[in-house]
């Protein structure tokens, strides 16, 4: 039997993890400025409307203890609000008129062992 | 120039720590009688922001001999926890370590007996455990609170016993969370005097709330000042934050943004920024209540009502930005007269609720993003100054902080 990749409630999203559930700020970070606006745009018009009830399912767990597909789900609403800035303020893929985004880097792998989230491998 | 309040505690000239200067209700007066501060309000020239000799003068002169901010507790979390830190500017590889009597100390990266690096990055992770450390060398031993435990082939060794040495250790101590090196052989002071009355004030700030949610840093082709200079004034944020933050601004009565109030703590400072919370970017900054529960303490000193944040700067290179629900820090590592190696670390209230991580994280990539267009005019700058176009800078009264950090600059390098 196939692993499920979501909750069962958000199995309409199934078709999005692969591509957009990413654990660490850093691979998201990464996402973001390899996407188009418009496959930002369309990710994230699927997704918005969705938080609240992504964060009020997740929140019947205690953090340690969420589940693969949980994890999944809550990558997917994270990566949704990485998207914000250039979806909605900037309308455009990358913080316009800054250093190259290559020089700016991001670091998950230090917090995240801080925080002590299970990870997950992003397929 | 309109008059508002401002205040300046006068103590020996030559005690450099223990002045005051605390402007509150902008606009602030100018240099004229009682209150005026240590600093004079002329242009200031360019020299020391591209120079060779100002740069060294800097690293002899400060960044050696004062306490530095090079690492965290979290980053040493459990006894036998190291970290290495190399800094350029201190000409120093350190070893920050949590010894198995949970005390925090730091020594230098090297082997007392010929100067080897100790914790190799090619045969050891820079980060991690361990109860004691070999150098690859020789075979030396020490744990890690720097005690030599083993000289291999000890007899063959004229008068030296493993008693007899250890390994170099540098002054540390700690200040709420954060890990402080002075590189002097005697430190003239205390962190605790250092920090003086910038400490008492601050410090009392709820600290334990938070855990770490970010790390952000880059490599940029600016002297650090000049880099500093960009996140101590609020002048540039009608323009530089135009998309991220214009939510923020007040466009018909403080179009310019004003800083709030400015507290000169010797070196150190305390600059409070407005806020007023824009719905499209959900940045709230919550009036701070004097009602008992809401009181926060160590940030809104002035307790204003438009008060957004405070950026608060140990001297010469470590800011917090201190909210009422997050708080961020940055260090500015100089290499170079021409090239700074900065990083940022994001604190957000402890959680274990998935919710709060997908709220805050919209947040925290539009942080990210501001910060990201405040580096945007580093380079350029520097270019300019390298180049000798501008050789002195008219700076505003909202942009005393940068005076301010020249005057010291100047004063701790004679």
């Amino acid at each position: 039997m196939p692993e499920k990749l979501l909750p069962k409630k958000f199995v309409h999203l199934e078709v999005y993890v692969k591509e957009w559930s990413i654990t660490g700020e850093e691979g998201r970070y990464l996402k973001r400025h390899n996407s188009t606006l418009e496959e930002m745009t369309a990710y994230y018009n699927i997704v918005e409307p969705l938080l609240e009830d992504i964060s009020t399912y997740l929140d019947q767990y205690s953090l340690k203890d969420l589940s693969p597909e949980c994890i999944r789900l809550l990558n997917l609403a994270l990566m949704c609000q990485e998207c914000f800035s250039s979806v909605v303020l900037f309308k455009h893929p990358h913080v316009p008129n800054v250093l190259p985004w290559q020089q700016f880097k991001v670091s998950s792998s230090i917090i995240d062992e801080v925080k002590k989230i299970p990870t997950q491998k992003h397929k | 120039m309109a008059i508002g309040k401002s205040m300046h505690i006068k103590v020996d000239e030559g005690d450099l720590i223990n002045q005051h200067v605390h402007y509150s209700e902008a606009p602030f007066p100018d240099s004229d009688g009682k209150d005026a501060p240590p600093w004079d309000f002329k242009p200031v020239p360019t020299e020391p922001l591209h120079s060779q000799q100002a740069y060294e003068d800097e690293r002899d002169k400060i960044f050696k001999k004062r306490w530095i901010n090079i690492a965290r507790e979290w980053e040493v979390p459990e006894p036998g926890s190291y970290i290495i830190k190399n800094i350029e500017v201190l000409g120093a590889s350190i070893v920050v370590t949590r010894g198995t009597d949970g005390v925090i100390r730091s020594f230098h990266n090297v082997c007392p007996h010929r100067g080897n690096q100790l914790f190799d990055p090619n045969k050891q992770p820079c980060q991690g455990r361990a109860r004691t450390v070999m150098c690859a060398f020789h075979g030396w031993t020490f744990d890690l609170e720097g005690k030599c435990l083993k000289i291999s082939d000890e007899g063959k060794f004229y008068d030296l016993s493993k008693d007899d040495i250890s390994l170099m250790k540098i002054h540390t101590d700690t200040w709420k969370g954060q890990i402080f090196v002075n590189l002097a052989e005697q430190p003239s002071e205390t962190l605790e005097q250092w920090l003086g009355d910038f400490g008492k004030e601050v410090g009392h700030y709820d600290w334990d709330r938070f855990e770490v949610a970010a790390k952000w840093e880059s490599e940029v082709n600016v002297n650090y000042k000049v880099f500093i200079d960009a996140f101590q004034e609020t002048y540039h944020v009608s323009f530089i934050h135009l998309s991220s933050f214009t939510g923020e601004v007040e466009h018909d009565t403080d179009p310019y943004f004003n800083l709030k109030y400015m507290r000169f703590f010797g070196p150190h400072k305390a600059l409070a920024v407005p806020g007023r919370g824009s719905p499209e970017t959900n940045v709230r900054q919550k009036v701070i209540k004097q009602d008992g529960e809401n009181v926060r303490h160590g940030i809104n000193l002035d307790r204003i009502e438009d008060w957004g944040f405070d950026i608060d700067v140990v001297f010469p290179n470590f800011f917090y930005n201190m909210l009422n629900n997050q708080y961020f820090t940055h260090n500015f590592w100089p290499i170079g007269p021409n090239k700074t190696h900065w990083e940022c670390h994001l604190y957000l209230p402890k959680t274990d609720k998935a919710s709060d991580l997908i709220t805050w994280e919209r947040e925290k990539c539009l942080l990210r993003d501001a910060i990201n267009e405040d580096l945007s005019t580093n380079e350029a700058t520097q270019v300019s100054l390298n180049n000798g176009h501008i050789k002195q800078i008219h700076y505003s009264e909202q942009e005393t902080a940068l005076r301010h950090h020249y005057y010291y600059m100047e004063q701790f390098t004679k």
